[in-house]
């Protein structure tokens, strides 16, 4: 049997699987050739996992003997390397972790290894999820696929450029302040930001605990939507994590959609244009749209990173050489300490980590944090408002197509810049989707991936979905 | 001014002067970007902690969620220094 990998989704593949036209081990195959042949130029991949054959065969097994298997039985998903997986190197893109194995599973892990899925390996980041472009990682950067001399967004890069090289069918990836819708959309892939608790973050390497989610990545809406229902759900390891009411997407047509209004000359052409492209099609498919405005969308990245160093340099205390993770010997303990971290963190990593300990110190707590912390919530407020008048609200992803490698390296400000359109999503505790526009769209020749993002009210995911397979629609006849 | 090496103390990292010479410079462009929120009007919002998702007091029973021992066997390979079942670290008094 041949199978179009390119088009094949979970839906698809899992009705293969499961009616024993293709085995759970030859779909792995043919994504593990996949990775030989392309992950030496793209770098999505740190290991592959040697016991997915294994894996498989027991899936197969179980499968020939007529029993039960999960929703995502043999189904191969890349697991972003800060996710712990029982056994595995978990090294989060750092040398301080190179060697770190993991004692136990994430609650994601165990939840996906109950509905069956193959991990098929674990993908490259910026370090600790610390970047937009998967440059900050200590094992090399992760090239996009579409063109191999730009970055495929980040930090979640490995992730989305895993599923774009067909490395595999679905990947987890983790969203600070959009670490996982801009890389899903530079790397023309499907990226949710789940609510704030919708998903459990047990076993998730913290960055900044009132803003990290768990999510998917995925080929298209519907994928993400079975991953999502997968991992989903309250959990006591969690407790920030909370049971979700059991929406159905209701098929309504009748939403009335908000969109955002941008500094356009601040944005690149070809986004505005998919973004009017996009709106032109709804438009016609009989949403209502209106225009609105975020007037903290001025403030929501300074507040972004201040609140987000600030729990970085909390939440990396715990890498001092003590425990586990590198540890390099000094004069002492102070200078154990100062060593390891010395030389186990990247630049990236140390300057946030300075930064947060420079806006909680005595003095400054008030003008920085304290006041991010109000604004934070005038963003939450702002966005209350808005959600009663609009369903869905859109917006850009990122002000431009994927960037040159090392384009912004040397400019920290310049690199969080990239994050404008998606930090307040993350601070206001929303779900937010990325949806590749149509890449016929785009005039020149490089054919660049642009996203486009969908925001839902707290916990109404199931909007996120509707409106995304509908767009996806819309959308197919002019795809490439 | 930052006094970038006492705040590098504090964040426990030893910086190289070269690296030291990029932060700072780097720093103060971040800083002066964080002044944005002084036009912030937040005279409506109160004092107190934020709370994103409405969720208030989440209790569990108190009961142990793992067996004791569980994990200490990995967790303590782990380590780069132990001593009969302890991790062992440099004394901090002298």
């Amino acid at each position: 049997m041949i199978i179009d990998l390119k088009n094949l989704t979970i839906r698809e593949a899992r009705g293969l699987i499961k009616n024993r036209e293709v085995s759970a081990r030859e779909l792995l195959s043919i994504y593990q050739e996949n990775i030989q042949k392309k992950n030496k130029e793209i770098n999505a991949f740190l290991e592959v996992f040697d016991d997915a054959f294994s894996r498989a065969d027991f899936l197969d097994k179980e499968i020939s003997a007529g029993r039960e298997v999960g929703d995502l039985a043999g189904i191969p998903i890349a697991i972003k390397d800060n996710i712990l997986i029982k056994g595995k190197i978990c090294s989060a893109g750092s040398k301080i972790l190179e060697n770190y194995r993991a004692v136990y599973d994430a609650t994601v892990i165990k939840k996906l290894r109950e509905a069956g899925a193959i991990f098929i390996g674990r993908t490259n980041m910026d370090e600790f999820a610390m970047g937009s472009s998967t440059e900050n990682s200590a094992f090399g950067p992760t090239k996009n696929p579409y063109d191999t001399e730009r970055v495929p967004g980040g930090s979640s890069g490995g992730s989305a450029a895993a599923v774009a090289m067909q490395g595999a069918m679905a990947a987890l990836g983790s969203d600070t302040g959009g670490s996982i819708r801009l890389p899903a959309a530079f790397c023309n892939v499907v990226g949710l930001k789940p609510t704030y608790g919708a998903v459990s973050r047990y076993g998730l390497i913290a960055m900044a605990s009132s803003l990290d989610q768990i999510g998917p990545i995925t080929k298209d809406v519907e994928d993400t939507e079975i991953v999502f229902n997968v991992i989903k759900g309250k959990d006591k390891f969690d407790s920030t994590s909370t049971e979700t009411k059991n929406y159905k997407s209701d098929g309504a047509n009748d939403y009335t959609l908000g969109l955002l209004r941008y500094d356009r000359e601040a944005v690149d052409k070809e986004i505005n244009e998919a973004i009017d492209f996009s709106v032109s099609v709804l438009k016609d498919a009989g949403y209502k749209i209106v225009e609105i405005s975020l007037d903290a969308l001025e403030y929501a990245l300074a507040c972004y990173y201040i609140i987000q160093p600030a729990e970085v340099s909390s939440n990396m205390a715990r890498f001092d050489g003590v425990k586990y993770g590198l540890s390099l010997s000094g004069d002492n303990l102070l200078d154990d300490y100062l060593k390891t971290r010395a030389e186990g963190f990247g630049e990236e990593v140390k300057r946030r980590i300075m930064l947060g300990t420079y806006v909680l110190s005595s003095g400054y707590y008030d003008k920085y944090y304290g006041r991010a912390q109000k604004v934070r919530m005038l963003i939450k407020k702002e966005f209350e408002k808005i959600f009663k008048d609009v369903n869905v609200i859109i917006t850009p992803v990122s002000t431009t197509p994927p960037f040159k490698l090392g384009e912004k390296t040397d400019d920290p400000l310049k690199m969080y810049l990239s994050d404008i359109f998606t930090v307040s999503v993350n601070l206001a505790g929303l779900p937010a989707i990325s949806i590749p526009a149509p890449i016929s769209l785009r005039e020149n020749l490089k054919r660049l991936p642009v996203g486009i993002q969908f925001i839902a009210p707290w916990f109404r995911e199931d909007v996120l979905f509707n409106i995304g397979k509908k767009y996806e629609q819309l959308i197919s006849g002019f795809s490439a | 001014m930052i006094d970038i090496e006492e705040l590098a103390l504090l964040a426990r990292i030893k910086l190289t002067p070269k690296f030291k010479e990029r932060l700072s410079k780097g720093f103060k462009e971040i800083l002066d970007y964080f002044e944005k929120l002084k036009s912030a009007d937040v005279s409506d919002i109160k004092e107190g902690p934020i709370n994103i998702t409405d969720t208030i007091n989440i209790f569990r029973e108190d009961e142990l969620l793992n067996q004791p021992g569980d994990y200490s066997e990995d967790i303590l390979n782990q380590a780069p220094a132990t001593e009969e079942g302890y991790i062992k670290v440099k004394h901090i008094l002298n």
